[in-house]
């Protein structure tokens, strides 16, 4: 590299420094990156891709920028993601400027594959530090590598990194520190070469085995006990009755264990808003505060247990290695609706709650895969509509055995659930016969691999759980302050006029607005009190029986009363077809504004979150207005 | 499994198996049956993109004279199949990625 450089150019040596965080899937890469920037990534986007770009300055270093670069098994890209790291690596992607130098992460469990991606990625001409990760796993596998042979033999410095502990850590930071002394001394990278053209996997791949045969002194060999796992975790029969049983130990504890702090956080809300009641002085801006800010809060922050439970068995399964597997297992009965198995985790956690479940569709890859799973959470049923369910049910459903064995309101609420399933299955199924009309080919194909077993990385687990807490908590939080404050305008304003005899939410904008769609919601049954309640449930599904309760003017001490009081009210008020569409219509309701707050945030996209809600208010309205002209025509309306 | 790359082929008239025909699609070798890998071949399937799965294929280490098994398939013996090469890495491959797999099966002493 014997290029005379011009003196301009020495002087922007003392410019920022970016470094580029390269690495195959599964390597560990994000655990490298935390320890590399202490777990600060600032979130960004690319320009005119929807993939997020991730970076931090490195610790010690405010002017060292790293960016962590989307996971890649070669530079011959394969995917959006993929293409990004080629594109940024290269120089091309708009708005990025060509990394300084390399910080590539090998997998030591993988160290032949490592060494043919870092062989491709010498070829691009910029300097790289090699970070060995899972040392450790290797080691204990029976690897016994060199890495100064490696060192010597690829001409990049290596240092062996165990993410988890300190001091292969501060190694890796030593390491980085000498290497931005190397970048910062010499002139300004000079581009040789583009990198894709000359370099061929076959060669690469026997440059590798050569290399590996001097520095590699004992091969890893994969333990008994790893085989074993994978014949049962594997076998179509026994996989899935595990598979099974891990999912039956997600749920219990989304739905059972989150249920104490759920409580307690509504408790504490609840409290807090005693206490500010007691405290300002009665009017608009207690008001404001105690209804809308803290109700809206509390709406949101009630949902981080099951957030945060929910990720933690998933972040455990994936940094265990498992979750490919559970991938395998299904994908062929998922690829029957134009999913894979990747599909599967985000979908059954829709169960639970779909904003936790829209966020956990980034383990997805397939960015078309990805948007079809988003746009049919909607249809599962979320936990927030047993209240619902629950009341409807209990209002028209006599509670009576049929057949000997089965009670009537449970089978009822069974079906709900299934014409969810159904509905979102046949939804995606449609959207694949759509696709492959436009074209006859087969998708790119999954090719995924199924990593070795290795134990979780509670650093890493803890790091990544934080994440998306607080990801949930700003961006959701923000949308869905801000639209509750709304609510609560709609709601409060005007107040009711002296000596009004209805309830003070009919002579609000909510009930103006109720009464102003009651004409387009007749024609599916529902009454003029459905329609406003309708719209303070647009906050969350199962405030429309809190709503309805204040529409019907119950007098409500808490839940269970409230319910009690309704049921008779509305058993004797709706009509059997009014009540079946109501349930209908509750099937497909996009209207929870954190799923679409969510789905804005995932899908980046206005247009797609439009398209969306749209068809999911459509097939409600439809399949209600069914609902109500066959319940109808046999029970009367 | 410490063998990755085999210097030659191995016979193509093995008399240890009855098998007149020891070449396979990937998708028709049996489970847990050695073999190694002989070509990656073109899948119309695929159209414009085929060219793109092959190289794919080649990065992730699916050569020429590697040693490959598929360690699990689905129910019934249906394709996505659990697939090891010889390093140890495993991958799961869909029918048609595994059709455009050609292998010879060979017995391991």
């Amino acid at each position: 590299m014997s290029y005379s450089i011009p003196s301009t150019q020495i002087a922007a040596a003392t410019n920022p420094i970016t470094l580029a965080l390269v690495g195959a899937p599964n390597c560990g890469k994000t655990a490298i990156f935390n320890v590399l920037t202490g777990s600060k990534a600032k979130v960004a986007n690319y320009s005119g891709v929807t993939v997020d770009k991730r970076s931090a300055a490195l610790l010690g270093h405010s002017a060292v920028n790293i960016i962590d670069l989307p996971g890649t098994y070669s530079l011959k890209t394969t995917s959006i993601d993929e293409e990004v790291t080629r594109k940024v690596l290269c120089g091309q992607m708009t708005g990025e400027r060509i990394p300084d130098g390399i910080i590539f992460v090998a997998d030591a469990t993988n160290l032949r594959m490592s060494l043919r991606i870092l062989l491709e990625l010498k070829s691009l001409g910029l300097p790289i530090i090699v970070a060995l990760n899972l040392s450790d796993v290797a080691a204990s596998r029976g690897l016994l590598v060199d890495e100064s042979i490696l060192s010597a033999e690829l001409g990049v410095p290596f240092v062996k990194t165990i993410a988890i502990k300190r001091q292969g850590c501060e190694q890796l930071l030593t390491l980085a520190d000498e290497f931005i002394a190397y970048i910062a001394d010499k002139p300004q990278a000079v581009r040789l070469r583009d990198g894709d053209a000359n370099s061929d996997s076959q060669s690469n791949y026997q440059k590798a085995d050569d290399i590996l045969s001097r520095a590699v002194l004992r091969p890893q060999t994969l333990p008994k006990w790893h085989e074993r796992i994978d014949h049962l975790a594997l076998h179509p029969v026994i996989g899935i009755v595990i598979l099974l049983m891990i999912l039956f130990v997600i749920f219990q504890a989304v739905y059972a264990w989150a249920a104490p702090l759920m409580d307690g956080i509504e408790w504490l809300v609840a409290s807090l808003g005693t206490l500010l009641l007691e405290w300002l002085p009665d009017g608009m801006l207690q008001s404001l505060i105690v209804d809308g800010v803290i109700a809206g809060v509390g709406s949101v922050v009630v949902f981080v247990p099951q957030i945060a439970l929910l990720f933690l068995f998933l972040l455990i399964l994936e940094d265990s290695g498992y979750l490919p597997r559970a991938a395998f297992l299904l994908d062929n009965s998922l690829a029957k609706v134009g999913l894979s198995g990747r599909s599967f985790i985000p979908l059954l956690s829709g169960f639970a709650c779909t904003v936790p479940a829209v966020m956990s569709t980034r383990t997805i890859p397939n960015h078309k895969e990805r948007l079809v799973a988003i746009a049919v959470l909607p249809l599962l049923t979320c936990s927030a509509r047993l209240p619902i369910y629950a009341l409807i049910i209990a209002a028209i459903i006599p509670n009576q055995t049929v057949l000997g064995l089965f009670n009537l309101q449970g089978m009822t609420l069974f079906i709900l659930y299934l014409a969810g399933i159904f509905s979102a299955a046949f939804v995606s199924w449609l959207l694949k016969r759509f696709h492959s009309a436009e074209s006859k080919v087969a998708a790119f194909p999954l090719l995924m691999e199924l990593p070795t077993y290795r134990l979780p990385n509670i650093k890493h687990i803890a790091s990544e759980l934080w994440d998306k807490v607080s990801a949930f908590l700003i961006s959701a939080g923000t949308v869905i302050f801000a639209l509750t404050v709304i609510l609560w305008v709609l709601v409060t304003f005007p107040a009711a006029p002296v000596g009004a005899t209805g309830p003070a939410i009919d002579y609000s904008f909510a009930g103006m607005l109720g009464h102003l769609i009651e004409p387009i919601f007749a024609p599916i049954g529902f009454t003029w009190q459905m329609c406003i309640a309708l719209i303070p449930g647009l906050a969350a599904r199962e405030v429309v029986v809190a709503a309805l309760g204040t529409v019907y003017a119950v007098a409500s001490v808490g839940d269970e009363a409230m319910n009690q009081t309704l049921i008779p009210i509305i058993h004797s008020e709706w009509g059997l077809a009014t009540a079946f569409s109501f349930l209908a219509f509750y099937i497909y309701a996009p209207m929870c504004l954190a799923t679409l707050a969510v789905i804005r945030r995932e899908t980046k996209s206005l247009k797609q979150t439009l398209a969306i809600a749209g068809y999911l208010l459509v097939l409600a309205y439809v399949v209600a207005w069914i609902v109500y002209r066959i319940t109808g025509q046999i029970f009367g309306f | 499994m410490s063998v990755t790359l085999l210097p030659y082929y191995p016979s193509t008239s093995d008399s240890k198996t009855n098998n007149p025909l020891p070449l396979y699609s990937l998708l028709n070798l049996g489970k847990r049956q050695p073999a190694i890998i002989e070509a990656i071949i073109a899948n119309e399937r695929f159209g414009a993109i085929d060219g793109t799965i092959s190289q794919r294929l080649k990065d992730l280490g699916f050569l020429p004279n590697t040693i490959i098994q598929i360690v699990a398939k689905g129910l019934f013996g249906r394709p996505p199949y659990a697939v090891q090469l010889g390093t140890g890495a495993q991958f799961s491959l869909r029918a048609d990625e595994l059709l455009k797999i050609r292998c010879r099966a060979i017995t391991i002493e």
